[in-house]
């Protein structure tokens, strides 16, 4: 096994484990009614993280855990694919939002569908504008002309964050 | 009684009644679909325009508004996996993977039927309760609430089949996610980081949002190709077998307009707790519980049924004792009083005309926003056709505006964009979503429910055992974690010594 498949395997329960642990000593801050609950919960998430991380392993009693609880597959199976398109699919509407707080909606939304059509998405210069730019007025008639919602102007414009 | 239905039934055929009425209805509809403004909103925007009304038109429009929000909200999450507003996302978990494997269609069709009649039923329900509801309300005490969110916990975990385990491991996250913020026990903050934006806790639409809208974008975003895996066979003339089945599937839509009346009926909590423990419910009485989550009709058919309802039974404590029942009903509590109707035992005498003009037009809202719904599914449906990368920017950019329009909050689309990243890397890792969303909602009735029962007894942990509904509750809770192992052990008797060794 190597060692990207073990952290893919055994990543996400010490992850689960990381964060119970983490609740577990952060409620320990709170008086007793506050901190209860999450004392319980942050219990229960360690010990289902460390019979995760059990079920993981190719031993018996991993293959025993496995057959009553599960073992973990996809979810909804998506393609398997490298790291490239996951990358810049998670990056597009982080670098959507960043944009927006520094420049606002309406001059970061149709940019952003522009770009991403045209050299993302593979479509042509006219099919990416028109797109971008009807979008980006029914945004602007749905919110700001009928629901008379102002749109986020973004801080270089007057916004807080 | 039957002087003052038909007297509603007057005003709802007079020309300026059904005008109202279908204003109501098609803003309703429009706020329903549009992702992050809900009923609520909608009834505020409307409230100061039904000043001067007569009362009995202003309740045409706003019961028009209450009866198609719900209904627009529904294709959003089926077409798109984008809810409407929070009560629609259970919807979400069944109804978008049959728009994938081209059933579109089937899923409006059984959506807008469910609603209608699970509204209906809600109505019925409405009518009839109201002198026995008190008591039956009470029945429910802090124990019952605290085993019902277990329970629905319990159950949700088990529908992901396979991810039992996982399923837990999210349910337990998304309860300490639910944590997070002003604590109204105990006083004071919790795991805030120090952010004033954390102190009301996760908002939840822009959690939704993300986990279900930001996600799918990602994923499809990767994925590329349309949202209908299979594009060829994508049905668009399914919609009349969805309408049937909720005839089949009966048992489902009267349990989930049950539900939804109940949950309506109690004061705080609400359209999204009642569609996602009606989901719970649904799968429980199902013969197939492990295709849900997978492209079940019937996880469409509980939450829609329950979503509609809920409108029925969260007028009773509204009317009946001038207590909301939701956040849409507070406002709508402020219609009343700007018409000078005071909500209470005493609207029902001296008003009863107007509460059923309220009722009828929620009840032709349903039914003209589902006939709406319905001749618009087919070409609504060709969405899932279409190219992703066309619709990826458009619907991100949408749903981000739409979570910012709430609360005028940038922290929102922040948020929203970190619950929508965190949703796709639960794809990837194997962990269900339905079970952390589902804690992240039910989180703080289970925390508050624990310390009000144990304050309720000095202490006393029995309480949770020593009442009968509790108990049931319990019994049916632990009956749920044991069900993949006695699953495990029916499949494979034999085995199980090897691979135990």
């Amino acid at each position: 096994m190597t060692r990207i498949s073990r952290l893919r395997r055994f990543g996400p329960s010490l992850i689960v484990l990381t964060i119970g642990v983490v609740f577990l000593l952060w409620a320990q801050i709170y008086p007793r009614n506050t901190g209860t609950v999450p004392t319980l919960v942050a219990i229960l998430t360690i010990a289902l993280g460390l019979l995760d991380l059990a079920g993981q392993s190719d031993t018996g009693l991993g293959r025993t855990i496995a057959k009553f609880v599960g073992r973990a597959g996809e979810e909804e199976e998506p393609k398997k694919t490298g790291w490239r398109p996951v990358l810049f699919s998670v990056l597009w509407p982080l670098g959507y939002v960043a944009a927006t707080i520094y420049a606002g909606f309406l001059l970061v939304t149709p940019l952003y569908i522009f770009l991403y059509m045209w050299t993302y998405g593979g479509k042509s210069l006219l099919a990416s504008a028109v797109s971008a730019t009807v979008t980006t007025v029914s945004i602007w008639l749905t919110f700001e002309v009928l629901f008379r919602y102002p749109l986020y102007p973004g801080v270089l414009f007057g916004g807080y964050l | 009684m039957i002087e003052s239905i038909l007297s509603a039934l007057s005003v709802l055929f007079t020309p300026t009644g059904a005008l109202f009425l279908m204003l109501g209805v098609v803003v309703g509809l429009v706020f329903g679909v549009v992702p992050g403004i809900g009923g609520t909103t909608a009834i505020a925007l409307l409230m100061p325009l039904s000043f001067g009304m007569d009362p009995n038109n202003a309740m045409m429009l706003m019961g028009g508004v209450m009866g198609a929000v719900s209904v627009g909200g529904s294709l959003t999450s089926i077409l798109i996996n984008t809810p409407g507003g929070a009560p629609n996302a259970a919807t979400c978990f069944d109804g978008y993977p049959l728009a994938q494997q081209g059933k579109a269609g089937l899923a409006i069709g059984a959506a807008a039927a469910s609603s209608t009649l699970g509204g209906l039923i809600g109505v019925i329900v409405l009518i009839a309760v109201i002198p026995v509801m008190k008591s039956i309300v009470l029945l429910f005490g802090p124990p019952e609430f605290f085993m019902l969110a277990l329970m629905g916990l319990a159950a949700i975990a088990v529908s992901t089949g396979g991810q039992f385990l996982r399923g837990l491991i999210a349910g337990a996250i998304g309860l300490l996610l639910s944590f997070i913020g002003y604590n109204a026990v105990g006083g004071g903050v919790r795991f805030t980081l120090g952010s004033d934006y954390l102190w009301d806790g996760i908002p939840l639409v822009p959690a939704l949002t993300g986990m279900f809208a930001i996600t799918e974008m990602i994923a499809l975003s990767v994925s590329g190709g349309t949202i209908s895996k299979d594009a060829a066979a994508t049905r668009i003339a399914g919609v009349m077998e969805g309408v049937w089945a909720c005839f089949k599937y009966w048992k489902t839509l009267l349990q989930g307009s049950v539900i939804g009346t109940f949950i309506g009926a109690i004061p705080g909590l609400g359209g999204t707790v009642a569609s996602f423990l009606s989901y719970a419910a649904a799968m429980q009485i199902s013969k197939n519980p492990e295709t849900f989550g997978k492209g079940n009709v019937e996880g469409v058919i509980g939450p829609e049924a329950a979503n509609n309802s809920k409108d029925g039974g969260s007028l009773i404590p509204t009317l009946a004792f001038g207590i909301p029942g939701s956040a849409e009903m507070a406002v709508f509590l402020g219609v009343l009083v700007l018409h000078g109707l005071s909500p209470g035992p005493m609207l029902l005498i001296q008003h009863e005309g107007v509460v059923f003009s309220l009722i009828m037009a929620l009840s032709a809202s349903c039914i003209i926003a589902t006939v709406i719904t319905l001749i618009v599914a087919r070409w609504m449906i060709l969405i899932t056709i279409v190219d992703v990368h066309l619709l990826v920017p458009a619907v991100i950019a949408t749903s981000l505006v739409g979570v910012y329009a709430l609360q005028e909050s940038i922290g929102d689309v922040i948020l929203s964009v970190i619950f929508g990243v965190l949703g796709y890397l639960m794809i990837r890792f194997g962990f269900p979503r339905i079970t952390l969303v589902i804690a992240l909602i039910l989180g703080e009735l289970a925390e508050r429910s624990f310390h009000q029962s144990l304050n309720m007894a000095d202490g006393d942990w029995t309480v949770f055992f020593s009442r009968g509904i509790s108990l049931t509750l319990f019994i049916i809770m632990l009956a749920c974690l044991a069900y993949p192992a006695i699953r495990a052990v029916r499949r494979n008797p034999r085995r199980l010594p090897e691979v135990a060794n």
